[in-house]
């Protein structure tokens, strides 16, 4: 384990992270199945299982891409699938059900906005690096009121890799200036959300802690089940470096 | 470590809850039980009878014995006859013990229900009452049944369940007569509040039940003596103050119809108040009474969901008001024998009042005179705390209410509509200022002014109508029917829960403006107003074009002069405007047109939080521009992809307590009418909640 300082960086997984996934993908297919039954007449378990394979096919399609999450193309895909050909209208209301009941069940876990704080009144840049198209979380950030706190969101849209390509990183590291790559935290809910051994290889990183919900045995990165700890450490890294 | 971080897990407080009382009912037999209910279901097992009542008293027993009705000794009969096979002194007794636990593990299964998010400050609170452990279980009032029956119904009467509620409460008062407190508070509510007065019927059903369990048996003449006439319900009416030779007042009569006089004040309140006046119906009788233990009971889990949510100082008083209970009680009431002193039959000189009543001297009378204190304030602190949360928009004392100026052809009638919509056509009055025009279509004075001149109009007329409806009462007016040019005869506006004045000058009186929750204003794009009236004068009526052209033209001076200054006076000021510019050359334009919403809002705060939710939830554009006026502020919205679910999502997020405005299923729309009934719903209850003056 790394001497503990003060962060210079902070970066932020986004979904299962500052908020709890589950509930939230819940209530949006619920939206969507109850409107596959209200709207198309498509019975529940029948659509949930197109909409699962369509899932399955768009994934395998695209494999590491942010459009392998899209919801429209799932959508679309189902659409195909129970035998509707391409609706491209049914397909973006459907995707618009869905995000809306999402994003309505969507609810910050509790301490991030004092973790937010504590990083800004300590001077500590912020940043939040996400798999899935950037217009669906820009909306989610900005329905989190998480806007302002950030200093850099970088969604894998915007590079050719998902996270575990470690092109979004290298976007932001590209990004930021290099005084912010003295020591970064990662916090994230998979190993692949804080690559701290793999970006120090590439020289991107001098020093860095992770905080993932597994801990992998690197050494670099714990677990983590409350925002809380979270801010815990950063209060005694900004304390030990004062 | 302080004590307010420790978190004690919800598994632990009920844990402890159920050992304490265990303990006690392992260690104790109640007198009370002992004396007079064991033996009533002593006989009423093992001489089965129609009338269990005459039964008993054949028998030589004690009138007092059993002072219920058929629900409770059904619910109590069941278990004691099954372990009539026990040895003293369990035989019978277990059986009432056991089923006095479950019917209190169902009422904190109910808090739980009523406090989902509260679960362990509510049960935590109930099951550390000692009030509770000492009524049931030491002192063995079997009343935690009725308690739980009320609890239900009130729990189903916030759920908006009226028949189940009225069942519920029916059933309390078969369990006991004394429930009957509860049920004409509810029925002064449903009768009182137009938005619910169709739910009276319902309700009145759900009683039949209970009330027939009631009365049905009030035939055999010892029921009539034992339950209905019984001496302990007759305590209620021990506290009067003496007026003067042979006048007395009944303290606690007078107090609870003072509380249904409240209930009937409260015109336009919801279920929540009026649970919170059953509550405090409720918690006074033991105040207000030389209470047996088991009254303090009946509030219990009431008093516990409402001081949930009044704070730490509500919930310390509420448990030292049963702390201070318990301990007056237990020095003045009869309690229990230890179980291991045998039998446990009390000989023959039983009475309610214990042993050491007449030993107290100042001690007792300081006890109960805190015990009132302490529960006078509690509850005062409760009320005001839970009054402030559940009647969030004050719409008990006072409809809301909203003036709407502009215009012809700006959309004023379709904001109105669009309000109703959400608000429900039943709870919505409009004032229409084309009522108050003086003279009908016919008038010759018509080729030389306009609608727009405010001589034109009764405006003071108006403005006293205003006034009294928004002070909840109902006016008369007659109606102008623009179908026909004419005016019909009188007819009655009546009085709800939102006040909507429409009209030309809604917005002239200043006394309106001050009385109103909030002032809009709407306008148009003059391209786009003068396309609109265009595309339904010339396109759908088929008036020529220059006609058309010409009676707009003549609107203008007056328009500028009366209607156009408004603007300046209103909160929230709309402005429609196409997306994007319109032809120069007018004709009729079939296509519609892109609008988009511009919206001047004065001193007020929601606009941040509507244009984030436009944005992430509509998928809108929106954004705020500041103007350099202080608290000015212009919103634009872009609404074509709004669609009314999204609306509808966006309204759930931001408005608090919506059951207290809603009452039927409200229609959100879509497009620019969801975005303009948003920013003025979401004014409106800004605008309330910050009020003071009213």
């Amino acid at each position: 384990m790394n001497t503990v300082a003060g962060p210079t960086l902070v970066v932020f997984d986004l979904d299962d992270t500052l908020y709890e996934y589950t509930p939230c993908d819940r209530a949006g297919r619920r939206a969507l199945f109850s409107f596959a039954n209200e709207e198309l007449g498509v019975k529940s378990p029948a659509f949930e299982e197109a909409y699962s394979v369509a899932r399955s096919n768009v994934k395998a399609r695209l494999g590491d891409a942010a459009s392998s999450h899209s919801r429209l193309l799932y959508c679309h895909e189902a659409l195909e699938l129970i035998g509707l050909r391409s609706e491209p209208h049914i397909a973006l209301v459907m995707e618009q059900e869905y995000w809306r009941n999402y994003l309505l069940a969507m609810t910050l876990r509790p301490g991030v906005v004092d973790l937010l704080q504590t990083l800004r009144y300590n001077s500590v840049a912020t940043a939040v690096v996400t798999d899935l198209t950037a217009q669906i979380q820009f909306r989610k950030l900005h329905h989190l009121d998480l806007s302002k706190s950030i200093d850099h969101v970088v969604c894998s849209e915007e590079t050719r890799g998902e996270k575990r390509s470690l092109e979004p990183f290298r976007l932001l590291f590209s990004r930021t200036a290099p005084a912010l790559a003295q020591d970064v935290w990662f916090v994230g809910d998979q190993a692949f959300d804080a690559p701290v051994e793999a970006l120090m290889a590439e020289g991107l990183v001098r020093a860095g802690r992770g905080f993932v919900h597994e801990a992998t045995p690197d050494g670099h990165v714990q677990g983590w089940r409350h925002v809380r700890e979270i801010e815990q450490a950063v209060d005694e890294a900004v304390g030990g470096a004062a | 470590m302080t004590l307010r971080s420790i978190r004690v897990p919800t598994g632990a407080v009920v844990a402890v809850g159920v050992l304490v009382r265990v303990l006690v009912l392992l260690a104790v037999v109640p007198e009370i039980q002992t004396v007079w209910f064991v033996p009533f279901f002593d006989h009423a097992v093992s001489q089965p009878s129609w009338d269990p009542w005459q039964s008993y008293l054949d028998a030589g027993g004690d009138r007092r014995a059993f002072p219920y009705g058929p629900v409770m000794l059904a619910v109590f009969g069941v278990p004691a006859a099954l372990t009539a096979w026990l040895p003293e002194p369990w035989r019978l007794q277990a059986g009432l013990a056991v089923a006095l636990l479950l019917i209190e593990l169902t009422v904190w299964w109910l808090l739980a229900r009523w406090h989902p998010r509260r679960v362990r400050r509510v049960v935590g609170l109930a099951a550390l009452s000692p009030i509770a452990v000492y009524g049931s279980y030491v002192h063995g009032q079997l009343d935690m049944l009725p308690t739980a029956l009320m609890f239900a119904s009130a729990l189903m009467l916030r759920d908006r369940r009226w028949r189940a509620s009225g069942i519920l409460a029916g059933l309390a008062i078969a369990a006991k007569v004394s429930s009957v407190l509860l049920a004409p508070l509810v029925l002064v509510f449903l009768w009182r509040n137009a938005r619910f007065r169709s739910h009276l019927r319902e309700y009145l059903l759900g009683l039949v039940p209970g009330l027939a369990l009631t009365i049905v048996p009030a035939v055999l003449p010892r029921y009539r003596d034992m339950v209905l006439l019984n001496a302990t319900s007759q305590s209620a009416l021990t506290y009067v103050m003496d007026l003067g030779p042979g006048l007395s007042i009944v303290v606690l009569p007078v107090v609870y119809c003072a509380i249904l006089a409240l209930g009937y004040w409260f015109k336009r309140g919801n279920p929540d108040v009026t649970v919170l006046l059953i509550t405090l119906a409720l918690a006074a009788v033991p105040l207000l009474t030389p209470a047996s233990p088991g009254w303090y009971l009946w509030s219990l889990p009431l008093l516990t969901v409402l001081a949930a949510v009044s704070g730490r100082r509500a919930r310390v008083l509420v448990w030292l008001f049963w702390a201070l209970a318990t301990a007056s009680l237990a020095l003045r009431a009869s309690g229990a024998m230890w179980r291991s002193d045998g039998t446990g039959r009390a000989d023959g000189s039983f009475a309610e009042a214990g042993p050491f009543v007449r030993e107290l001297g100042a001690t007792g009378s300081v006890l109960a005179t805190a015990t009132v204190v302490v529960g006078s304030v509690m509850l005062v602190l409760v009320f005001r705390s839970v009054r402030e949360q559940h009647d969030r928009y004050r719409l008990s004392q006072a409809p809301l209410a909203v003036a709407i100026a502009g215009d012809s052809g700006t959309g004023k009638d379709t904001l109105c509509i669009s309000l109703a919509d959400v608000f429900g056509e039943r709870a919505t009055s409009f004032l229409m200022g084309d009522d108050y025009h003086l003279y009908d279509r016919s008038a010759p004075l018509w080729s030389v002014t306009t609608h727009l001149h405010p001589a034109a109009n009764d405006l003071s007329a108006m403005t006293r109508d205003a006034l009294k409806l928004m002070h909840g009462e109902p006016v008369w007016g007659k109606h102008y029917d623009h179908s026909r040019g004419r005016f019909t005869k009188q007819r009655r506006i009546h009085e709800r829960e939102l006040v909507v004045i429409n009209g030309l000058h809604a917005l002239s009186s200043a006394q309106v403006r001050r009385a109103a929750d909030l002032s809009v204003y709407t306008s148009m794009e003059e391209r786009l107003r003068r396309q609109l009236k265009i595309n339904r004068d010339v396109g759908e009526r088929g008036h020529l074009l220059r006609d058309v052209q010409d009676s707009i033209d003549r609107r203008y001076p007056h328009a500028r002069s009366f209607i156009e200054p408004q603007e300046a006076l209103a909160d929230v000021a709309f402005r429609l405007e196409p997306v994007v510019p319109l032809p120069e050359t007018e004709s009729v334009e079939p296509t519609p047109v892109e609008t988009r919403v511009v919206a001047h809002l004065r001193d007020l705060s929601f606009a941040e939080s509507l244009t984030r939710e436009l944005i992430a939830i509509g998928g809108c554009s929106a954004w705020i521009e500041h103007l350099d006026s202080p608290g000015s502020l212009r919103m634009v919205v872009h609404p074509a992809m709004l669609t009314p679910a999204d609306t509808a999502g966006i309204a759930h997020h931001l408005i608090d307590r919506r059951e207290e405005l809603f009452v039927e299923n409200s229609t959100w729309h879509g497009d620019s009418r969801g975005v303009m009934q948003l920013i003025v719903v979401l004014a409106l209850l800004e605008r309330r909640t910050h009020r003071r003056d009213r």
